[in-house]
């Protein structure tokens, strides 16, 4: 899947690839440098499990401006906490540990990116519900992109919701209008 | 029924750092209705984090995590302990690595090599015929798919290579040689000649001696002995 997705990318870009950088690789290898070498006593499926118990309880549907705060602060004490870990396994021949370690910051990254977008949308909406503010606002009528360069730094942009349906007046046109979802 | 088991696992394990090899045991408690893969990782998160195993879909469907069980090659994700305990009248299981290919680590093999074999036989319609019909469907009689819809149903999990009796060396394995078959009997495939050609060389269907050890283990339940018989009796190409 990745490779065909990296197919059609470098397809679509043609003509304008960009120079790749000099140092390509290299922050990967640091990072992976990183895992091996860093020494603590902290245990890696313990905050593994806090983790998930956290976005459970924090960031399921129902939200609140309180529980979703919370959330982003212990997932940042989560994340100083990761880097308290050792392997025990220090291999780079298919080291499932080392691939725990990893994932681990991948889903402490979108975790809190997740935590964060539920932070700003301050209506409900959809599978996101907020407590404190139960109705849905035309203001919000957009897609949030988000970019995150260092670990908690995030960045949010918006992107259009294609009504292009709705607004070609072709038939049933009307049926892809933007209405409250309502049960 | 327990609610809990006392599960005594002996690991086969292996390091490819110092190209060592052992046994180790671990005993854990675990619930009913906990599945292989489960107790994998939960040796990893209580007991050794260095326990390497694979799995990707965990619902029978992709053939990732095929192990050898008390000697049965069986999906992990398909055995529950509890029925573990029943089939096998024990609570002691030893877990080894797949025979079809040389172990990367522990529990995982290198299936890079093990699908060099399905590779060979070329897993898809070499050459085409044109289609009869117009737009993309190919109409095929419900009667004739019947003969072969089974075994059009294989994840390619290589527990029947595993099982098979015949040399893993010089033979292109149950699965292998059923994924071939497929393709003579469909309508679709053109280049008859080409797959005979393997399927009855050396490493073809003669080193099979029907011994069905393959049909009995596949999760799957295709009878892939019954494909390879086909083969070996020409039976391939007539209409049921
Ligand atoms: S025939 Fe059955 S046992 Fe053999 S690879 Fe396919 S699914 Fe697995
Ligand atoms: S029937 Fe043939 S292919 Fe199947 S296990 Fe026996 S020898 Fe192997």
């Amino acid at each position: 899947m990745g490779r065909f997705v990296g197919q059609r990318v470098i397809e679509s870009l043609a003509d304008q690839l960009p120079e790749l950088p000099a140092d390509t690789g290299q922050k990967s290898f640091s990072l992976f440098a990183s895992y091996l070498d860093q020494t603590g006593k902290e245990n890696l499926e313990k905050i593994r499990e806090e983790s998930r118990a956290l976005m459970t309880e924090k960031v399921g549907v129902f939200r609140t401006e309180v529980g979703l705060s919370e959330a982003v602060e212990a997932l940042k004490a989560l994340k100083e906490r990761a880097a308290n870990t050792t392997l025990a396994c220090k291999s780079l021949k298919m080291n499932p540990e080392l691939i725990l370690r990893w994932e681990l910051d991948n889903l402490l990254s979108i975790s809190l990116v997740t935590a964060v977008c539920a932070l700003n949308r301050r209506e409900s909406r959809g599978g996101h519900a907020r407590q404190d503010f139960p109705e849905r606002k035309d203001e919000f009528n957009y897609h949030t992109l988000a970019t995150m360069t260092a670990f908690a730094e995030v960045d949010l942009g918006k992107r259009a919701v294609d009504m292009s349906i709705f607004e070609s007046h072709c038939e049933h046109h009307e049926r892809f209008g933007m209405i409250e979802r309502k049960y | 029924m327990q609610e809990t088991y006392q599960i005594v696992s002996k690991i086969q394990r292996y390091d490819p750092d110092n190209d060592r090899s052992w046994i180790q045991n671990y005993q854990l408690e675990t619930g009913r209705i906990l599945q292989f893969t489960d107790l994998f990782r939960k040796i990893n998160k209580e007991l050794d984090p260095t326990l390497a195993w694979n799995s990707s879909c965990e619902h029978g469907q992709c053939g990732t995590c095929s192990v050898k069980i008390n000697g049965k090659p069986m999906l992990a994700c398909e055995l529950l302990v509890e029925n573990a305990v029943v089939h096998f009248e024990t609570t002691e299981f030893l877990i080894e690595p797949l025979t079809i290919a040389p172990v990367v680590r522990d529990l995982i093999v290198d299936f890079d090599k093990a699908y060099e074999r399905v590779h060979k036989i070329k897993p898809y319609i070499i050459e085409p015929v044109a289609n009869p019909n117009s737009g993309n469907e190919y109409k095929i009689a419900p009667g004739h798919l019947q003969r072969y819809v089974d075994a059009t149903r294989c994840i390619n999990c290589f527990c029947c290579a595993t099982a098979c009796i015949s040399s893993h060396h010089n033979f292109l394995g149950p699965n292998a040689i059923m994924a071939s078959v497929v393709r003579l009997m469909d309508l679709r495939e053109q280049a008859k000649d080409e797959r005979k050609t393997l399927l009855y060389s050396e490493e073809g269907v003669y080193r099979c001696h029907t011994s069905r050890a393959c049909s009995f283990v596949c999760p799957k339940e295709i009878d892939v002995a019954h494909f390879i018989a086909l083969a070996k009796s020409g039976a391939l190409e007539s209409d049921a």
